[in-house]
């Protein structure tokens, strides 16, 4: 997460009024040339990688149209993420109704850590998942919204938590 | 297959230009030149004259004195002329002893000292004026004025053999007035001027110096030549003198060497017959000189023997700069082996391994780390200095990735794996991918100390073969940075 940290900082200083920008302009290059370096040392770095795990709702939610738990299986891969969303029950079993979702790339914003996804939902529904990463607690938590496309009023705040970086194949596979 | 064409064209181009380069043939030979010697010449002067002679212009003795200045030139041209030696003539030497630190003042007091002993005679107080005298003589003789103005000490001398006769110490007498007359051995008295007891002491000392019983060996002291020497830098003193009557004149000549605290020649041979003479003198000078002049050991190596293997050992990091199944170029990093052999300076014949690694990217596009394995062979010119040398290579490289090798855009493809029915395309390489093609490379190697360089290189591969592996994977870029030992 470092490197996202690294991400912020720089677009707060490119916000910094002109004097501080010209005084700083030579850190910033020799900035660059270290995450250049870096980078060309390492090929990816956290930031391509910040969003995959496995993403579990801190707390059961209970709607008309969204109950139990849900979790979101990403995989996260520079621009671009793609994964499952998994429905489960206040138990922890899958949903009989819909036990899973693909999630499907929408935008992605690496600077500010968010995105937003939709998941096809077994009635037909499309989900729409926006939600930004906040890296500073322990564990890491995505936060925003659900909510079904074209009906205004079924939109739900969630938060989620990182239970695992890794995803172990059952977690991809959903056959529904 | 073009690649491999122009291989093989510039290779038999390279051997032809590097075989055909002559071996460097001042590599095996010795470096340094011949000492140059410095020779000072020292005062040559003519000590014949009789008693007599003193008192009066004798035209034969006028002659003689003429003939030794003849000499003395003579002398100091024919070491001129030979070769390794540079010449201090007895001006130069004057001159520069005069320059010499303290001289002016130690001879202003030694002047003072000698004004005040000659004060004290006058005053009649015969032994302050000696102590002043011999005060004198010392300083003089401590600034080597006995050779830089020989006249003043020689006047100290003579009031100090005044006054000697006058006290009837005919012994000290004797030698001041025969250090007079040796530092001064053209002065000459006017009859009755003295008492009758000082002409005839001079006489005496003139006699005994005209007898030469001693003179060579009161002028080579080898202490104070060896002293002077240092004061001069001089390596070589030649000493010489003339004697006999005027009508049987003799040359002495002897060279003092500083090398060896000691005298290289001793000669003395009759002027009767010029020629005759002055073959003698290129005879002794040229004896000598065959011996004297020796090689400067200071600046004499003999140049180590070129090296011809080098081994290095270094960091490698490249960059496929064709890569049609990912967004963004791929890293590699890894270490190289590299062994050269140069057995021309110009030539330059080399095998590399690399072993390195190719990095997922950060769009992941490569699916996973692959490494790869390249051997490269070939041959280039080296130029340069020693201790910069730089080489143009080309040479055949085979490349071998023991892992499977997959590529794709497709974010699904990424995540649920290349079989999952969501990923539409993917590229796979299965192992063990081959690439075949061209390597350019140029190099540089800086001497760090001897035997040890750092090395560093850049290149580029182009690939013809495995042609699917190549589409998707070519032009590698590398550099190489590294250190080596030299055989």
């Amino acid at each position: 997460m470092t490197g996202i940290v690294s991400r912020m900082h720089a677009s707060r200083r490119a916000s910094s009024p002109r004097t501080d920008a010209r005084r700083r302009r030579p850190l910033r290059l020799v900035a660059a040339l270290l995450l250049g370096a870096a980078s060309l040392a390492t090929g990816c770095n956290d930031a391509d990688r910040a969003l995959t795990g496995r993403w579990l709702a801190t707390e059961p939610v209970q709607t008309s149209w969204l109950a139990g738990r849900p979790e979101l299986t990403i995989g996260h891969y520079g621009p671009e993420l793609t994964g499952v969303a998994w429905f489960l029950d206040v138990n922890g079993f899958p949903s009989e109704i819909c036990p899973c979702g693909f999630i499907d790339h929408l935008s992605l914003d690496l600077d500010a850590q968010r995105f937003a996804a939709s998941t096809d939902f077994c009635n037909g529904d499309i989900w729409i998942w926006r939600l930004e990463l906040d890296d500073t607690q322990t564990p890491e938590v995505l936060s925003g919204t659900v909510e079904v496309k074209d009906e205004p009023d079924k939109v739900l705040d969630i938060t989620f938590e990182l239970v695992d970086t890794f995803i172990p194949d059952e977690k991809k596979l959903c056959d529904r | 297959m073009r690649s491999l064409t122009l291989v093989r064209t510039l290779a038999v181009a390279l051997a032809a230009v590097a075989l055909t380069a002559p071996r460097a043939a001042a590599d095996e030979l010795p470096r340094g030149g011949w000492k140059t010697l410095e020779v000072g010449v020292l005062p040559v002067a003519y000590f014949g004259r009789s008693g007599e002679d003193l008192f009066a212009d004798s035209p034969e003795v006028r002659q003689a004195q003429e003939i030794t200045g003849r000499w003395h030139r003579m002398i100091e041209d024919r070491l001129a002329g030979l070769d390794q030696v540079r010449l201090a003539r007895t001006s130069q030497i004057q001159e520069r002893l005069s320059r010499t630190q303290d001289y002016r003042r130690t001879v202003a007091v030694a002047a003072e000292r000698f004004d005040l002993g000659v004060l004290r005679y006058h005053e009649i107080q015969p032994v302050e004026a000696l102590a002043n005298l011999s005060k004198a003589n010392d300083l003089y003789r401590s600034v080597y004025a006995d050779i830089a103005h020989p006249h003043e000490l020689a006047d100290v001398a003579f009031y100090q053999g005044l006054i000697l006769v006058e006290q009837r110490e005919t012994t000290k007498a004797h030698m001041a007035l025969r250090d007079l007359l040796t530092l001064d051995p053209t002065r000459r008295f006017e009859r009755g001027y003295y008492p009758a007891a000082i002409e005839q002491a001079l006489v005496g000392a003139q006699s005994d110096i005209a007898m030469h019983s001693d003179l060579m060996a009161a002028a080579l002291q080898t202490d104070r030549l060896d002293a002077l020497a240092k004061v001069l830098d001089i390596d070589v003193f030649v000493v010489a003198l003339v004697d006999g009557p005027p009508d049987q004149l003799a040359l002495r000549i002897a060279l003092y060497d500083r090398r060896v605290r000691g005298f290289a020649t001793s000669e003395h041979f009759a002027l009767s017959d010029e020629a005759l003479a002055a073959d003698e003198l290129d005879r002794v000078l040229t004896a000598w000189h065959a011996c004297a002049v020796e090689a400067d050991r200071s600046g004499i190596f003999r140049k180590p023997p070129r090296k011809e293997l080098y081994l290095d050992i270094g960091y490698t990091h490249g960059v496929w700069l064709k890569h049609s199944r990912t967004r963004d170029p791929l890293q590699s990093l890894g270490a190289s082996l590299t062994l050269t052999w140069e057995p021309t300076p110009a030539l330059s014949l080399f095998v590399r391994a690399t072993q390195s690694d190719t990095l997922v990217d950060g769009n992941g596009d490569l699916l996973d780390d692959f490494v790869r394995s390249s051997l490269t062979l070939g041959a280039g010119l080296a130029f340069g200095p020693s201790a910069v040398r730089f080489s143009l290579r080309v040479g055949l490289d085979l490349g071998l990735a023991v892992s499977e090798i997959g590529m794709t855009t497709d974010v699904d493809c990424k995540f649920f794996g290349t079989s999952s029915d969501r990923c539409l395309t993917s590229f796979s390489a299965s192992a063990p991918a081959v690439w075949l093609g061209a390597d350019f490379t140029l190099g540089a190697r800086v001497r760090l100390v001897d035997g040890w360089y750092l090395s560093s290189a850049i290149g580029i591969t182009s690939y013809v073969f495995d042609p699917d592996v190549a589409g998707a994977l070519n032009f590698p870029l590398h550099a190489t940075l590294g250190f080596g030992a030299a055989f």
